[in-house]
């Protein structure tokens, strides 16, 4: 026979004050993004940091068994760190001059012209589950990172700023259902708006894009200044196209807005978009803030 | 030491789940997070197993929740209304049985996930302004109610065997 006792009363009652301590937070989180956000911000930080370090053994482990299996694979040599190296510097000193014939070119042809502050970044944390799919990087608010920040690895889109602590920012990936990129696809530059899309493969859809639309597999994907929400000509991903017959190239692949695609060439078994990155690669990021 | 063990065994696991991210694992290119809610399960089967399992009268448990926000990237309070649900669920379950019955167990542990699953839909919907990914859940939902037996088999028969 179930007997209330004063302990679990005590829980009963906690139960029900806690349930409105959190639709309350839920609410002030919500609708009060003036003050409540500087104390959420130093909560933010101090936790994840905290958690950081929590995790450390535990990465510390895996990374040790790792290593073991490491010391007998002697391919990397002095050499070809150095023939990176000199590559890296070509890279760059190419990547300058390419900007500066950019800018010029930009100028001729009176583009507007967007300034960014490149802020490298950590990936401290990611976390993929039914809640969220974002990753946690090392810089905040004091370093000049805003949402809607781009977020690119080696000049791949990875996702934007959605939220910003102190010494530390949220991005979501392209993947993420809230995620909304617009973006020009292959050659003629057809204008759409990539969408994360758990339901389809890749995690990713199309909207909007124009019905007449003519594309092939491997057609590339970049993004398209809107309002200045993303930098334009940043490389999202390509088309993944399987056909039953070998492809038409004249064959149409326009879409409604919705989640499902409406694909009206008959002949395609099925049609996604491959991201230019790999989550796995994602231990560091770059974060473009737009220069005041 | 073990009474303390006994006693906070359930927090310091929920503690670790949400700490280490479930996110470092995946299964068939699905991460574990995205298959399972671990907190779920840890929460109600502990709650069950152990009559002082009350994650201290609760506040440990808003404690693991503001972590668990703050590591996600949620608005606070939005896993403590989870976590209370389930636990909610746990404890009325824990105060009616007379003695462990699995089947009881996992009916009302249905039934928990369910009513999260509802707020969780009236919190993405209302507060994040977000559309609903009827198919990530639903597949969430399918593997976290068929993971509970195993788990139950560990804690109730193997962690809480001889307490």
């Amino acid at each position: 026979m179930y007997f209330a006792s004063p302990e679990k009363e005590g829980v009963k009652r906690n139960i029900i004050i806690f349930i409105f301590i959190s639709f309350f937070l839920l609410l002030i989180d919500t609708y009060d993004r003036k003050y409540f956000r500087f104390i959420k911000s130093a909560i933010n930080d101090t936790i994840i940091y905290s958690a950081l370090i929590l995790k450390y053994p535990f990465k510390k482990i895996v990374s040790v068994s790792q290593g073991v299996s490491e010391i007998f694979d002697n391919d990397v040599d002095v050499e070809e760190v150095n023939k990176l190296k000199n590559k890296l510097k070509t890279l760059k000193n190419q990547n300058e001059s390419l900007n500066f014939q950019l800018k010029k070119l930009q100028t001729i042809v009176n583009e507007e012209q967007y300034d960014y502050n490149f802020i490298n970044s950590k990936v401290i944390l990611y976390k993929k589950n039914l809640l969220s799919n974002t990753i946690l990087l090392s810089k905040g608010s004091e370093h000049g990172v805003e949402p809607g920040d781009p977020v690119v690895r080696e000049n791949r889109l990875v996702g934007k700023i959605i939220d910003t602590n102190f010494v530390t920012s949220k991005a979501i990936l392209l993947t993420n259902i809230r995620s909304r990129i617009p973006v020009s696809v292959g050659e003629k530059g057809y204008k759409a708006i990539l969408v994360g899309n758990p339901n389809v493969e890749g995690g990713l859809s199309l909207e909007f894009l124009p019905k007449q639309a003519k594309l092939k597999n491997g057609d590339k994907i970049f993004t398209s200044s809107i309002d200045k929400i993303v930098p334009p000509g940043i490389l999202v991903g390509k088309l993944k196209i399987v056909t039953k017959v070998p492809q038409d190239p004249n064959m149409n692949f326009g879409r409604g807005k919705g989640v499902k695609p409406t694909i009206r060439n008959t002949n395609i078994i099925k049609m996604s978009i491959d991201l230019a990155f790999e989550i796995n690669q994602l231990d560091y990021v770059t974060i473009m803030s737009l220069k005041k | 030491m073990i009474s303390f063990l006994h006693r906070y065994l359930p927090f310091i696991t929920l503690f670790l789940v949400t700490i280490v991210s479930t996110s470092d694992y995946s299964i068939y290119g699905k991460s574990l997070g995205e298959l399972i809610t671990l907190q779920f399960i840890i929460i109600f089967a502990f709650r069950l197993a152990n009559a002082d399992a009350n994650f201290g009268k609760g506040s440990l448990l808003f404690f693991v929740s503001i972590i668990n926000d703050a590591l996600q990237g949620l608005q606070f309070g939005t896993s403590a209304l989870l976590y209370f649900t389930i636990f909610s669920v746990a404890t009325y379950q824990a105060g009616i049985k007379l003695r462990s019955l699995f089947l009881a167990e996992w009916v009302s542990f249905i039934f928990a996930v369910t009513c999260c699953y509802i707020i969780l839909f009236f919190i993405e919907t209302l507060f994040y302004d977000n559309p609903f990914p009827f198919t990530l859940y639903g597949i969430n939902f399918a593997c976290t109610v068929v993971a509970y037996p195993i788990f139950w088999l560990i804690i109730q028969k193997i962690i809480y065997r001889n307490a």
